[in-house]
């Protein structure tokens, strides 16, 4: 990172709790989470009317 | 309605076939003659020797050596026709609905991407308000102002909003692309500050400030009130200056890249209050012509940030 992108002042930054849940959604263990509700989703079928 | 990708001529030319097929006529009347009646009539020309004649003559005549003969005595050469007919009539049919579908559209895995990220962050205010309840039971009263300080933390959640809008992106839009979303704070129709910038060990390239400029992107879609979305910033750098919608600002000379900005518009004040700016590091992974499908995709966050940015301001002013 250069010193001049240093300077742009972001002013909301992640507490460690906010960081965490940040983190959660980021992670793999995410994304393996929806991954299988999607499979789950596609597998059962819902009989309409 | 959920929006789709725009396809390409081929998608479009073989959509109005399979809607010509699925109309009443076609399905009743031009199909059924065209798989029953012409095989059956075709057949019959050719095993009735009177009927099928000229056209034995004319294989025979056009240079194949015996075929109208083979034919003609080969009953399976003719019921292989008109099987085979009906199959090439389906396979076609098949190959157009194929092709007459966009070549990317929202489906299922995006809809649940979209529906899981949301419901993670809606997951954590959740786990946040048990918590507190936890400790109401054990008290006999509590104090409202108390209670609404603690319980709301609107920065918490529009900052994971931030970040699951780049994620959705990544997911719903291409996987392969590293896109960054930023939260700009607009006051008097100028932005100010950064408000939020995913990814978070990463900080924007151009300062608030720099983003004045009547050229940005972001100046652009204060002043339509709507989208803006640069498929190509090098391309856009080279436009002439009052048909630009792109500021150079401390991107580099050879960076690749999309741009999108989306105004997010408060009920209260119906002012812009936050630009939201997604970067993508590939050109044209961003195109103009999806602006639809983008508008929606943020939409199911820009509500939500809506709803923060209302318990903010109630947040600010409660003592």
């Amino acid at each position: 990172m250069s010193a001049q992108t240093k300077e742009v002042r972001i002013i909301s930054r992640l507490d460690s709790t906010t960081e965490k849940a940040a983190d959660r959604l980021r992670s793999e263990s995410f994304a393996k989470k929806v991954r299988s509700n999607i499979k789950m989703v596609k597998t059962h079928k819902v009989k309409k009317g | 309605m959920v929006p789709e990708f725009e396809g390409h001529y081929g998608n479009k030319a073989s959509s109005l076939i399979v809607t010509l097929c699925n109309l009443w006529v076609c399905e009743f009347v031009i199909r059924p003659v065209l798989l029953v009646v012409l095989p059956s009539l075709i057949v019959f020309m050719l095993t009735k020797e009177n009927v099928g004649a000229p056209f034995f003559k004319l294989l025979d005549n056009s240079g194949f050596n015996n075929w109208g003969e083979t034919v003609k005595k080969s009953a399976f050469l003719i019921i292989t026709f008109a099987i085979s007919f009906q199959f090439i009539a389906k396979a076609t049919y098949e190959f157009l609905l194929k092709h007459s579908r966009p070549k990317k559209e929202i489906g299922v895995d995006e809809l649940m991407w979209i529906s899981d990220i949301i419901e993670n962050i809606v997951g954590e205010k959740c786990k946040r308000m048990a918590d507190h309840a936890r400790e109401t039971i054990k008290e006999d009263e509590i104090c409202a102002k108390d209670t609404f300080k603690t319980i709301t933390k609107p920065e918490q959640q529009i900052n994971l909003l931030v970040v699951g809008l780049c994620k959705a992106f990544e997911q719903c839009i291409n996987s392969k692309v590293k896109f960054r979303v930023g939260l700009l704070k607009i006051e008097n129709n100028k932005p100010v500050e950064w408000f939020f910038y995913e990814p978070a060990n990463e900080t924007p390239s151009t300062t608030a400030k720099e983003l004045c400029a009547t050229t940005s992107t972001v100046m652009k879609c204060i002043k339509d009130r709507g989208i803006i979305i640069v498929d190509d910033i090098q391309k856009e750098l080279k436009r002439p200056k009052n048909k630009r919608r792109f500021i150079k600002g401390r991107t580099n000379n050879n960076k690749k890249g999309s741009q999108l900005c989306f105004p997010v518009r408060h009920r209260a004040t119906n002012d812009i209050e936050y630009v939201v700016s997604i970067a993508g590091n590939k050109k044209e992974c961003l195109m103009e012509k999806n602006s639809e499908l983008y508008e929606w995709i943020i939409r199911q966050f820009s509500v939500r940030v809506c709803i923060e940015h209302s318990l903010m301001i109630m947040k600010g002013k409660s003592k």
